[in-house]
Parts: C-alpha cells; sequence; structure tokens
C-alpha cells in the first residue's frame, strides 16, 4: 500500500487536531507538574473523550498529553525538588541548585528546549526508524537490564562526591527499601513486619516525594527568606542565552535524546533510567564535571532531552510489536486496539494512514511544548518566587499529600510518603543525601529482576557466567561503559594530582 | 539544601555520620541474619546486600570517628545548621505526621483544610495584619476546595471521607 504524504500532512496539520495537540500539550504539562498526577493517569481519564474522536485525532491527543506531562514533571523538580515522576528524578539534580541561585528562568527555558529536541528527536526515530529499532528490544534480555541498572547506579559515585563511602550506603539502604513486599523472584514476603500495607512494597512515587520534598519544605519554614532568588526585573525568560546553552551542548543534546530512545524501546526501562544513563553521561564526557550537581546547565540539557525521547521511544515496541513500554504506552494501547486498529508490523502497511497522522500529530504537539512551555514556564517560576511562604507551604504540602494518595487512592501511600520524608530529613542530618537512596530504590527491583532471571537461566544451561556476560555483545558495550564511568573521574583525579606538584614549582 | 552552610568534616569528628552508619549497620546486618529463613531465590538479593551495607557502614563509623569523613555533594544542612527554627521545623513534621495518618479516619477535606491552616502559620515570619491573614485564610480555603474537587469531580478519584468528608 502506497503512503500518500500529501492526505497524512492535510490530516495532522487540520485546524481541529491543530487545537487538539495544544490542548493535550497543556493539560499535559500542567497534570505533570503537579506531583503524584502522572501522565497515565491523565491519559486513562481523557481516554473515554477520545472514543467519540476520529481514531488519529483520538491517538494524537492522547500523545501529546503524554509527551507534555512528562515535559511538566521539570517543573516541580526544578522550582521545589520534588521530582513528581521517576523520570524527572535526574532534573532536580542540577535544576534546583540553578533556582536556588537565582536562574530558575534559565532552567525552566533550558529544560523546554531540551524536552523540546529530545521529543523531536524520539519522534523522527519512531516515524524514520521504528520497525529496525523495535528488535532493539528484542534483542534485550534480563542479563543486560540487570547492567543497564547497573549502570543507573554508577551515578552515586559521582552524586557523592566527596564522600563516596556514605552515597554507597545510601544506595544500599535504598537496594533494601526496594525489597520489602512480595520477592520478585521466588515470591517469598521480605521484611514486611506481618504489616499488610508493606505487600505491595512501597510506592516509588510516593518515597521520592517524600524524600526530595519534605526535607524543602522543613527549610522553607525555618527561615524566612524567600524560597527561590527572584530573578531580576526585566530580564525575562533567557531565551538566547538558553540557545546558546545548547549550542555549546549540542553533541551532549544529540547523545541524550538517541540515549533517551533506545531506552524508551526497552520495556519497563523507561524514563528513569534514560535520564540517570544520560546524566552520567554527560557528566563523564564533560571538561567541568566537578560543576554537575551545582547547577550546570549541561546537566539539565541531558536529563530532560533524555526523558522527552522515551515518548516516541516507548511508541516503537508498542506499535510494532504490541509490547508496551510503559504504563502510558499500555493505556495508549488499550486505546488503539478499542480504536479498532491492529497492532503489529502491518500497522505500518495496511494502516498506515492513520498511523503516520499520529506520528506526525506527536512531532506537531513536541513542537508546540515550545511557546507552551516558555509561556507556562515563566509564569510558573514567577508564582514560585513570589507567592509568600505562608500560602506556598501549605500549597506544596496540600500536592505532595493528595498527589500520594492519587497515585492508587490509597491512604497508606501519604504515610509512607510522609515516612520517607522525615527519614529523609533525618539522614541529611547526619550527611546523607536522598538521591543515592532514591536510586537504589528505582533500580533496585529492575536489577535483581535481571540478575535472578540471568542465573536462572544460567544454572539451567550449566553456563551463568555466559548467560550474565560472556555470551551477551550488548552486556559487554554496557559493562564497558560502567567501567569508563567509574575509572574517569579516577583518573582525572590521579592526573590532576600529578599535576599539582609541576605547577607548584617555581 | 544549602551546599556551604557548614564546613566539610574532614578534620572533625563526624558524630552525626557515625550515629546514622552505626543504624545502617544495624540495618544490614538484620536484613542480612533474616535473608537465611528466605528461600535461596528469595534470599540471593538481601544477603549480598545487607553484607556490604554492614561492611560499608562499619567502615564509615571508622571514618567518622576519626576524622575521615568527607562531605558528600548532596548533604544536608547539617545538625547545627537544622538547629535553626527548630520549634518551626518541628511543628511542620508534627502537622505533616498528624494529616497524613488521620485523614482517613477524620475525612481528606476538613484535615486537608485544619493542617493548611497550621502550615500557613508554621510558614508566616512576624506579625500579619488582620486585612492579610483574611485574605490568606480565603486563598488557602478556596486551595483546598479546588484540588478536591479536582480530585473527586475531574479525576474521580475516591476521597476518604471519614468521619466528615
Amino acid at each position: 500500500m502506497e503512503i500518500d504524504f500529501g492526505f497524512i500532512l492535510a490530516q495532522a496539520f487540520s485546524p481541529f487536531n491543530l487545537a487538539l495537540a495544544l490542548t493535550g500539550v497543556v493539560l499535559g504539562t500542567v497534570i505533570g507538574a503537579l506531583p503524584g498526577l502522572s501522565a497515565t493517569m491523565a491519559i486513562a481519564v481523557l481516554v473515554p473523550f477520545t472514543f467519540t474522536m476520529d481514531p488519529a485525532s483520538g491517538l494524537i491527543m492522547l500523545g501529546a498529553i503524554y509527551t507534555g506531562a512528562i515535559y511538566g514533571g521539570a517543573y516541580a523538580a526544578i522550582l521545589v525538588n520534588t521530582p513528581g515522576t521517576p523520570s524527572a528524578i535526574a532534573t532536580t539534580f542540577d535544576g534546583y541548585p540553578m533556582a536556588k541561585s537565582g536562574n530558575g528562568d534559565l532552567a525552566m527555558t533550558l529544560a523546554t528546549l531540551a524536552s523540546v529536541t529530545g521529543g523531536v528527536v524520539g519522534a523522527v526515530l519512531l516515524m524514520t526508524l521504528a520497525p529496525v529499532l523495535a528488535q532493539v528490544a528484542l534483542a534485550f534480555h534480563s542479563s543486560e537490564y540487570f547492567w543497564l541498572a547497573i549502570l543507573g547506579l554508577t551515578l552515586v559515585a559521582s552524586l557523592s562526591s566527596g564522600n563516596v563511602l556514605k552515597g554507597l550506603i545510601g544506595a544500599s539502604f535504598g537496594l533494601v527499601l526496594s525489597m520489602i513486599g512480595v520477592a520478585v523472584i521466588g515470591g517469598d514476603t521480605r521484611y514486611t513486619f506481618g504489616s499488610s500495607v508493606l505487600l505491595g512494597g512501597i510506592d516509588i512515587v510516593s518515597a521520592l516525594i517524600g524524600l526530595y520534598c519534605i526535607p524543602v519544605l522543613i527549610d522553607m519554614v525555618a527561615r524566612p527568606d524567600r524560597h527561590l532568588e527572584p530573578a531580576p526585573l526585566g530580564r525575562g525568560i533567557r531565551f538566547f542565552e538558553a540557545l546558546g546553552h545548547c549550542a555549546r551542548n549540542a553533541f551532549n543534546l544529540a547523545r541524550s535524546s538517541i540515549i533517551g530512545t533506545l531506552v524508551g524501546i526497552l520495556p519497563g526501562a523507561g524514563g528513569s533510567i534514560a535520564s540517570l544513563v544520560s546524566y552520567s553521561e554527560a557528566r563523564r564526557a564533560s571538561r567541568h564535571p566537578e560543576r554537575f550537581g551545582k547547577g550546570e546547565p549541561g546537566g539539565l540539557l541531558a536529563t530532560e532531552s533524555a526523558n522527552n525521547a522515551t515518548v516516541g521511544g516507548g511508541f516503537i515496541p508498542t506499535l510494532v510489536l504490541g509490547i508496551p513500554g510503559t504504563p502510558p504506552d499500555a493505556v495508549i494501547l488499550g486505546a488503539l486496539l478499542v480504536q479498532g486498529i491492529r497492532i503489529g508490523p502491518e500497522l505500518f502497511t495496511q494502516q498506515s494512514g492513520i498511523v503516520y497522522v499520529f506520528m506526525f500529530g506527536l512531532l506537531i504537539a513536541t513542537l508546540m511544548m515550545l511557546p507552551v512551555g516558555l509561556l507556562i514556564g515563566r509564569y510558573a517560576y514567577r508564582f514560585i518566587v513570589n507567592t509568600p511562604k505562608a500560602l506556598l507551604v501549605p500549597l506544596i504540602a496540600y500536592m505532595t499529600v493528595v498527589g500520594s494518595y492519587a497515585i492508587h487512592a490509597n491512604p497508606h501511600d501519604v504515610a509512607i510518603m510522609v515516612i520517607m520524608g522525615v527519614v529523609g530529613w533525618l539522614l541529611g542530618l547526619a550527611g546523607y543525601g536522598p538521591s543515592p537512596i532514591v536510586l537504589g530504590l528505582v533500580l533496585g527491583q529492575i536489577a535483581e529482576q535481571g540478575f535472578m532471571r540471568a542465573y536462572l537461566i544460567g544454572r539451567a544451561q550449566d553456563n551463568f557466567g555466559g548467560q550474565l556476560l560472556f555470551d551477551r555483545p550488548i552486556s559487554w558495550g554496557i559493562v564497558a561503559l560502567i567501567l569508563i564511568t567509574l575509572c574517569v573521574p579516577i583518573i582525572r583525579q590521579l592526573r590532576a594530582g600529578a599535576r599539582k606538584p609541576k605547577e607548584a614549582r617555581p | 539544601m544549602s551546599q556551604n552552610s557548614e564546613p566539610a568534616v574532614r578534620g572533625g569528628r563526624d558524630w552525626a555520620g557515625a550515629a546514622g552508619s552505626v543504624l545502617f549497620a544495624a540495618v544490614g546486618v538484620y536484613v542480612f541474619l533474616t535473608s537465611f529463613a528466605m528461600s535461596p531465590m528469595a534470599a540471593m538479593f538481601p544477603r549480598t546486600i545487607g553484607a556490604a551495607m554492614a561492611v560499608l557502614s562499619v567502615l564509615q563509623v571508622v571514618a567518622s570517628l576519626t576524622g575521615r569523613s568527607g562531605r558528600s555533594l548532596e548533604a544536608g544542612d547539617g545538625v547545627r545548621a537544622q538547629a535553626d527554627g527548630l520549634g518551626r521545623r518541628l511543628s511542620l513534621v508534627a502537622i505533616m505526621v498528624g494529616w497524613a495518618f488521620l485523614f482517613p479516619v477524620i475525612g481528606i477535606f476538613v484535615t486537608s483544610f485544619l493542617a493548611c491552616i497550621g502550615l500557613m502559620f508554621t510558614g508566616t515570619f512576624g506579625r500579619p495584619t488582620s486585612l492579610r491573614l483574611s485574605i490568606y485564610l480565603a486563598v488557602v480555603f478556596v486551595m483546598v476546595v479546588f484540588f478536591y474537587l479536582l480530585m473527586s469531580n475531574v479525576l474521580n478519584i475516591p476521597m476518604p471521607r471519614g468521619l466528615t468528608f
């Protein structure tokens, strides 16, 4: 069947579809900005409305909400140090320090530009290489997932520079937290202390809202100064300054967007691993790795481009193989089936009209994020800066409570959020930061599941080493990246140490 | 979290770090020992992580007590800096804990409104005029109503009613 691109473009650019894309991006951005409210929830609520629409229009709106919600996660991460979703964890590392130092406006613009770049790269790769790239999802086995999780965990070393030991202990604690509940392999009940509440484990989103947000709230009420430094009057959105940063980080943006798309293709890996791996790679490749974690624009560009690139990447296995990579993909897959669209390689030939209109719609929605994001970002930053603490504290606290509750409509998630927040605050007193704990918690289940599956398969084949590493070329590549990530800072430190005495000589 | 509010602990003893590490060592030992009651498949990860955590924590205790503990990039403000405004900090913690545990019993709307008023006063510095106070109360009320309606009516999330609503 021949593809009529003229018809497809006319459909995608129809005023109705453009209006739907704009509405979807605005709704998604606002929902994604509220901690706890996820893209999945937004899409699930709006799916029934799309049943009455033309299939392509409905899909454009769902795609726009999805991409807007992933981008919206940057708002809370930058302005209140609260990643509402795991994919925004790494955004807090440099976004919040930038906002604290009066560069919140620049951080918001950088996040918007990076999200648009990542989203466009993901959407273009989806349009051009989907059937080929879908094979990547099939090439990744349990051992690769294990090494990918370990690659994410290597970030602990850079996040805890100054005291790596505490970082490793924090990550171990996160891994222990990830074991609570029913074991992923073996089915044993672990560390629930007889409580049925803990059987399902600790919800990651509740824990990360608590660990990041409660200590910020506790600090906010202690001092009368402003929560964020205000930007000087008339400075605007610093668009051209942000463009300059993007130009200097062009390779970083391209690399992070490709990492985001490739990780997005892997079912279950998602935006959290994509943004963590991209951040780690950006830090490793940077000439100034010591600036990361203190408000380095390159770190923010890496994470935001990667997590938005996962949107396009996630659609690749969903559309080609019928395997949803993330929960929002699963909801959209359901909507596709209800619309009577048959998923699989023939989708790109027999029903190519609908699928290409949807892909162009996703691209248009991503481009619409630029004006929408710059506008909303500007006012969101001003709102947070100018709202008195007497109102900002209850507003943020209320959003954390209703957001944690909304995840599963379960009051226990709120209790877990508050307990984790207080634990995070107390551990902060002892010099333990929240990020290593969160990394352990997020990546723990992926690592354990991958390792145990590789162990079971390897034992059955009497070749555990081969199954885990030696017979798996993709694993070699990931292990090489792990070694480079760990060794490069040590080599740099040794070189700097060797250079210093020479420089000291007259 | 400020990065520079307390000097690096290198050279001085890091008592808070040592206390935290003792706690982590205890958790590690507990995780390691309890793994022996699990099936081999479920025990492998806890045993490895528990042992590693206990060993690393003991090393950190030694480092903290001998003044060799560095300050990590993301560390919190430290005990001394946190003493500033301690009453307000503890008030916020108490309100949040009470809110989280009471809202399923009393009802989310009433608990949230009361908790938000408590947090509003906790975040108020100086003596506000009665007009400003009335405006703050009105804004808090509108905010609680808005999010309640957003959750219950727009997103169709069943909100716990408890004894009130």
